[in-house]
């Protein structure tokens, strides 16, 4: 006699889907002044699609950084800055909700009603990011052209040491 | 303060000596040559790579509830034995070191015991005619079965032998344990009631 | 698993008879056994309406994103733009975002409703969470799973639900368990508070307690159970009763027409013709007492999710009680387990009811494996104690190791009358899992060939088939 127990369905929500893909297609669209830039960026924002499906945390943030530096790329050649700017802020939301949504899924399952507690987080990681993105724009108009290398440089040693020691 | 907060202190103002150099321009005092850009993009890129391959690695530690949807799940008999099974590594491939070596031996005895028991209470045998049924390969029609109680076990590899190993060891023993207890296991069949 | 239910005697282990313990690593001491998993496991038995933090911990989950500012930096500074060099800044900040955050306190109430807090074996119950943020802060993000008990499950819906609560919200969530004989706790609502960054997590149970009690109705038309013809001399009909070895039934009478067929002597039909039914009513009251043995060791199924050796045994000893009791015997209740389990044998309505809660919901015959090993010999003195020398003894036991054989081969030894009841709990899937089988069947053949009567009870078998079954091999 076997009963028809629920299972325990670990993948992301539905709302998780959306709130990565959405955030993706946005960025995609930033680079898309520059034909190959929006080539690759689309190619991401597939990847991206596939790894919050699949709950793989890896395609997710290999699908972000693809996706981020086709931003970079679009920046590189003529796109407006502020374009650039929403387009890398767009990629850290999409990868942030998506694996967001990895992990309510491992924790809730797809059955739970989580669409509330998904939206919020991305809400909040979307405020961050336009902070970040005006903080950049403003500085950006305000800027006398053209960088200094000391400049850069130091700031180089600074993301350095930053991305070591914030990480451990 | 610890270095850690100190690093950070120095990471710090780093970034906004940076910033402010970008902006208020103190170049005229230090001569850069040309190639300083192209060094620091590679270093750049280079660190990009290197912590890309750390970020792809990286699992977040969440905790991770059990499942509660099912009812708790039940031992079933005999799980103890896959166990050992599954930790029963070719005899000899650990050089003798251990107890490793001696699971398949006498996971092999306990077998061995075992289809000489069932051929003597549900066939009919007496223990002598059973012990040789078995050793000889004789009690079972099966070729796996019967082989895994008249293959020795442990004796020395030949070079040939431990690169064929290599490639098909670990499944002839296993596959023929479970034929030759399937084999047991008919054999008590029949007197179901 | 039974490396520390000890015997007294070195002679239970019979010569030849391969037993599993020499096929068990003795380095093995890791229970294989899928459980609850790390949180629940460790779960703290929490007051209702306390909340316990568990643990607190940084999640990384911002591990990584720094890299993005390199990657800006270097693509700027090789082509010499600006924008890319402004982008990295999104790197730095959300590796910094990380870090700044610490996970809120939580402090909940939870209110859980069971529907039905006294249903029937079967019944889908729907089970009512209700929690409210009862601190000050908002829990930004709280992920909620409440805690089913162990051997229930759930068939609608889903005991885990994610909510945002501001001070004093409230959000509820619901789901139904199926319910299976026996008397159960639902654990306390595990709780997983973070940030709202998600960089810090912080897991914490709230104790609610709330029950639920399964006490199922006896069958109203349960099957003959088979007893041991009895070795006391009396002037009954068949006087080859006595010192007969084999499973009898105490009474055939003629055939009447409107008697079921299922209880007709069919056997007795082929052999001469006429037709005789098996009749309830004995010329002599008997005493016996069913045995479980829950141990620890015996809880344990064909396969992971299919119902326990135990559950079976004590759903056929429920079948047993109701058939033996209305063929006018005494019945009594009693367990090979951790503690003390004795119903004193008797019958009428009282004891019928007392009997059918505690078969229900006495801890030693409880569908929870016990957390304690059982000392069999112990337990089997204490049973000895409260059988007298005419009680007859039904063991319901799955025969997956030799202590219980042995123990019953030595009650057999010392005059006592035992039938056994083995549901069979063997699968055939793997090579352990085979070798098992074999080694069970060895046991019940032993058994047998002490005349001992032994149901080998199939696991998707009605009791009475297999009782039939095991009849028709024991009669002459």
């Amino acid at each position: 006699m076997t009963v028809d127990y629920e299972t325990f369905d670990r993948s992301p929500s539905p709302t998780g889907l959306a709130l990565t893909v959405v955030p993706a297609v946005v960025a995609a669209l930033a680079s898309a002044m520059f034909l190959p830039a929006a080539a690759v960026a689309l190619l991401a924002v597939l990847v991206l699609t596939v790894g919050v499906r699949n709950a793989s945390r890896r395609l997710l943030t290999l699908g972000a950084v693809v996706l981020f530096g086709a931003v970079l790329l679009a920046g590189a050649t003529e796109a407006p800055t502020a374009f650039v700017l929403a387009g890398a802020g767009a990629t850290v939301v999409a990868w942030d909700a998506g694996t967001n949504a990895v992990t309510v899924g491992r924790q809730l399952g797809a059955a739970a009603d989580t669409r509330r507690l998904e939206v919020v987080h991305a809400l909040a990681t979307t405020g961050v990011a336009a902070v970040v993105g005006i903080v950049g724009f403003g500085a950006f108009r305000l800027a006398s052209g053209g960088q200094p290398t000391v400049g850069v440089a130091l700031l180089l040693l600074a993301a350095l040491l930053f991305s070591y020691l914030l990480d451990s | 303060m610890n270095s850690r907060e100190a690093l950070l202190t120095v990471g710090v103002a780093t970034a906004v000596v940076g910033i402010a150099v970008v902006y208020v321009p103190v170049a005229t005092f230090v001569d850069v040559p040309s190639s300083v850009p192209l060094l620091i993009s590679a270093v750049a890129l280079v660190a990009a790579l290197v912590r890309g391959r750390a970020w792809l690695t990286h699992e977040s530690r969440d905790v991770r509830p059990a499942e509660r949807e099912r009812p708790s799940a039940m031992g079933v008999p005999g799980d103890e034995v896959d166990v050992t099974l599954a930790r029963a590594p070719p005899v000899g491939s650990t050089g003798g070191r251990g107890g490793a070596d001696n699971r398949r031996i006498q996971f092999r005895q306990s077998l061995r015991d075992l289809a000489v028991e069932t051929l003597v209470t549900f066939q009919g045998y007496t223990t002598e005619e059973a012990r040789r049924a078995v050793d000889r390969g004789t009690w079972t029609d099966d070729p796996h079965a019967a082989a895994f109680f008249t293959t020795p076990t442990g004796e020395a590899r030949s070079v040939a032998g431990s690169v064929r190993g290599t490639f098909s060891g670990e499944r002839p023993f296993h596959r023929r344990a479970e034929h030759a207890a399937s084999e047991i296991e008919q054999l008590g069949r029949g007197a179901d009631a | 698993m039974t490396t520390n239910e000890r015997v007294t005697d070195d002679e239970h282990r019979r010569p030849g008879i391969a037993d599993s313990a020499h096929f068990r690593d003795p380095s093995d001491t890791a229970d294989q056994r899928d459980g609850r998993g790390a949180v629940d496991a460790d779960a703290p038995t929490v007051d209702a309406g306390d909340t316990v933090t568990v643990e607190e911990h940084r999640t990384e989950r911002w591990y990584g994103i720094g890299m993005l500012a390199l990657l800006g930096l270097g693509v700027g500074v090789l082509t010499d733009t600006a924008a890319p060099l402004l982008a990295s800044g999104f790197g730095l900040a959300f590796a910094g975002y990380g870090t700044v955050t610490s996970p809120p306190p939580v402090d909940l109430d939870v209110e859980r409703t069971v529907a039905d807090p006294a249903p029937e074996p079967g019944d889908h119950v729907e089970v009512t969470v209700t929690v409210t943020n009862d601190a000050e802060r908002t829990v930004p993000d709280l992920r909620l799973i409440d805690g089913v008990p162990d051997r229930l499950g759930v068939v609608a819906g889903t005991p885990r639900h994610g909510a945002v609560l501001g001070p004093g919200e409230s959000t509820t969530f619901d789901y139904a368990v199926r319910a299976e004989r026996g008397a159960f706790e639902f654990d306390g609502l595990t709780a997983v508070a973070r940030d709202v960054s998600g960089a810090t997590e912080r897991v914490a149970v709230v104790g609610e307690h709330s029950s639920l009690r399964c006490v199922p109705r006896f069958p109203t038309d349960p099957p003959p159970f088979p007893l041991r013809a009895q070795t006391v001399q009396h002037t009954g009909r068949y006087p080859g009763d006595a010192g007969g070895a084999g499973v009898e039934f105490y009474a055939t009478r003629e055939y009447r027409r409107g008697d079921p067929l299922s209880r007709v002597d069919w056997k007795r039909t082929a052999r001469t013709g006429d037709l005789t039914t098996v009749d309830f009513r004995v010329e002599r009251t008997v005493r016996v007492a069913l045995v479980f043995d829950t141990r620890r060791s015996a809880h344990l199924a064909p396969s992971p999710h299919e119902p326990s050796a135990v559950e079976r045994a004590v759903a056929g000893g429920t079948t047993a009680y109701a058939s033996l009791t209305r063929a006018g015997h005494d019945v009594g209740v009693g367990a090979v387990a951790p503690d003390e389990c004795w119903l004193a044998p008797g019958r009428g309505d009282t004891h019928r009811e007392e009997a059918r809660h505690f078969l229900a919901t006495h801890p030693a015959l409880s569908p929870t494996p016990p957390a304690d090993d059982t000392n069999v010999y112990r337990a089997t003195q204490r049973l000895k104690r409260r059988l007298t020398a005419e009680t007859q003894v039904v063991l319901f036991s799955p025969l997956h190791d030799d202590l219980l054989a042995d123990t019953v081969a030595r009650l057999d030894a010392h005059g006592y009358a035992v039938v056994v009841v083995s549901p069979d709990p063997t699968a055939t899937d793997t090579t352990g899992h085979l070798v098992a089988r074999g080694e069970r069947r060895l046991r019940i053949a032993d058994l047998r060939s002490r005349n001992i009567p032994v149901v080998d009870w199939h696991p998707d078998e009605d009791l009475g088939h297999a009782l039939v079954r095991t009849r028709r091999r024991w009669s002459p």
